[in-house]
């Protein structure tokens, strides 16, 4: 029934299962160091944007590469937003027909759905990676400094990281046998 | 191929695979179909889709909202619309229709809306004894406003799918918001009349003057940001970053409402909710270029003409298209997955671009508030602790007024392009 956009986003606690305690404690620190980087970026972002704004309207300058960089900045940011949407549940899916299913059906389901997910994101990941090899040699028209390598690299990585948030939902599933999400 | 894809997406949809990864998966399986195109093409439509400088407005506006929320603007501008009309018969609910006029002024999305304003206007009509479905009901329904009165997001979407330009599209918004808006007043004054349901007490003059002059801040905001756009100084993108400024000044140095811990807290929600719609433009960027390369647009065009030549009836079965498609969908996937297909061929009818987006717009606005999925919905029910079916015989009023005021704009298009056209 749901098209989740819930109140807060605040990320749940990765609930602590013994086997996988491990596990939950590398995401939960990846995911705090993911939030960091992308929160400057989007501070850093949203800095340069608005001073080019000010110094065109005030001074009558514009950078070329302020336009390109922030595109860059911002294709990062959504990689590793993304990845905290996984975290945080954030992802709209529409729940309304598995929502009818029993209990072990829901399950089986959600778990067809995170398969399909992580196959997709593998994919991602390799494909992403070949692409960012590809356009290893182009470089950036207004940053002369920067290969478009580390452009693409932000969905390899982003996929990754997605892909590691899911299996802890994975995981969450199959260790709480009795709240409903 | 098409069926192939087509039915993929729908499976992958329904069994709640998100709704982007969804769109990535079946644009997948479509391209390995095809056979001859290298997968690594995935990569580049999604950076091509989401590198847009425009599409720089989403995290923006997103980001804006988040700190207007924070900062306390949200419940200033409650307090002052609360003391012009709180008094009268329905007040709370009435407040909350105008205030989410207000409040979509300055923010780009319909939950965004219904959530800042639903958590502090829900509680306060169920303590003035307005039954719960009718306050999740009136918020919800105002909440969609946020999309159709600009700056919206789902513009933005249509604006660069399209080609068209996001400055009219906002313009045009203006009167379509403010009738919907006006007919939502109205409606809930007749129905807060025959509950019986009364207003807050009256404020003098003084208190109106106060709570006036606390809200001027936030009242500027919608002047900075459409007057910027309108007089040229601005990009959409440029208004949506002096809107993030503006909210921090007056959130940290004017309000002082806004610190180290709050700020934090709007730019996690900024990433999270950013980083969800635009993951999905980038999958639905892949799965148009895969739609476009095997000429589904062409298709489409012409199955619609098979059925009739004329526009009146091409818009009624778009409108009817749109309407189940929003059933289920959002309104920013369905944005950028449909927009591109379906404006070509409006133009073809001889329906303005513009004009266009805004039935699109209104139309995935309506879906927000249309079962089994609809985010404001969901949004008002979780504030009013009800489950949505006990909301729904409620709804239909409010329902019926949206789908009327959607059939307005769709055949007078003056109402959409008279305002973008006398400014140009």
């Amino acid at each position: 029934m749901k098209s989740e956009i819930p109140l807060t986003t605040e990320p749940q606690p990765l609930k602590k299962h013994s086997a996988f305690a491990g596990y939950f404690k590398w995401i939960q620190l990846m995911n705090m160091v993911t939030k960091i980087v992308a929160g400057v970026m989007l501070c850093v972002m949203s800095i340069v944007v608005f001073g080019s704004v000010m110094s065109r309207y005030f001074a009558n300058l514009s950078w070329a590469w302020v336009e390109e960089g922030a595109v860059y900045l911002m294709i990062w940011i959504v990689a590793l937003g993304a990845s905290l949407a996984v975290n945080a549940k954030h992802m709209i899916a529409v729940e309304a027909v598995v929502m009818l299913f029993s209990r072990p059906l829901w399950r089986v389901a959600k778990t067809a759905v995170i398969v399909l997910s992580v196959a997709f994101l593998v994919t991602l990941i390799v494909v992403g990676y070949n692409m960012a090899a590809l356009a290893s040699d182009q470089i950036s028209i207004t940053l002369p400094w920067l290969s478009l390598f580390w452009v693409y690299l932000s969905i390899p990585v982003g996929a990754f990281m997605m892909t590691l948030n899911m299996i802890a939902t994975l995981i969450e599933i199959w260790s709480e046998p009795e709240v409903k999400e | 191929m098409t069926p192939i894809v087509g039915s993929g997406l729908l499976f992958f949809i329904f069994l709640s695979v998100p709704i982007a990864l969804a769109l990535g998966l079946a644009s997948a399986v479509g391209i390995l179909y095809i056979g001859d195109i290298p997968l690594q093409v995935m990569a580049q439509r999604m950076v091509n889709g989401v590198g847009h400088f425009t599409l720089m407005a989403l995290p923006f506006f997103i980001f804006a909202g988040y700190l207007m929320e924070q900062g306390g603007i949200s419940r200033r501008l409650i307090q002052m619309v609360s003391a012009f009309v709180g008094h009268r018969t329905g007040g709370v609910a009435i407040v909350t229709v105008l205030s989410a006029m207000l409040f979509s002024s300055i923010s780009g999305s319909g939950s965004a809306t219904t959530a800042a304003l639903g958590s502090i206007l829900i509680p306060a009509m169920i303590a003035r004894g307005y039954s719960k479905p009718f306050a999740a009901s009136v918020q919800a329904t105002s909440g969609e406003l946020g999309i159709i009165i600009p700056p919206s997001i789902a513009m933005v979407i249509y604006g660069i799918a399209t080609d068209t330009s996001i400055g009219d599209l906002f313009m045009a918004g203006i009167i379509p918001g403010l009738m919907i808006g006006f007919s939502l007043v109205v409606l809930t004054f007749f129905l807060a009349k025959k509950k019986g349901y009364q207003g807050v007490e009256k404020a003098s003059w003084t208190e109106r003057w106060k709570a006036l002059r606390e809200s001027f801040w936030a009242l500027l905001m919608p002047i900075i940001i459409l007057g910027g756009i309108y007089t040229g100084v601005f990009t959409p993108t440029e208004s949506a970053v002096v809107a993030v400024v503006y909210a921090c000044i007056v959130g940290f140095f004017i309000y002082k409402e806004i610190n180290w811990t709050t700020f934090k807290k709007a730019v996690n929600e900024t990433l999270v909710t950013s980083g969800m719609i635009m993951f999905i433009i980038a999958n639905a960027s892949i799965f148009s270029w895969v739609l476009t390369r095997e000429q589904v647009p062409q298709k489409m065009a012409a199955l619609f003409a098979s059925f009739s030549a004329d526009p009146f009836v091409f818009l009624l079965l778009c409108n009817i298209f749109l309407f189940f498609v929003g059933m289920f969908f959002d309104a920013s996937p369905a944005i950028i997955v449909l927009a591109p297909i379906l404006t070509p061929i409006a133009l073809t009818f001889g329906v303005d671009p513009v004009h266009f987006g805004l039935i699109m717009t209104v139309n995935m606005a309506m879906g927000m508030i249309t079962p089994p999925v609809g985010v404001n919905l969901f949004v008002a029910c979780k504030i009013a602790n009800i489950s949505m079916e006990s909301m729904m015989k409620d709804l239909i009023p409010f329902w019926l007024v949206i789908v009327a005021n959607l059939l307005i704009i769709t055949y007078f298009p003056q109402l959409s392009l008279w305002l973008p056209n006398i400014l140009k």
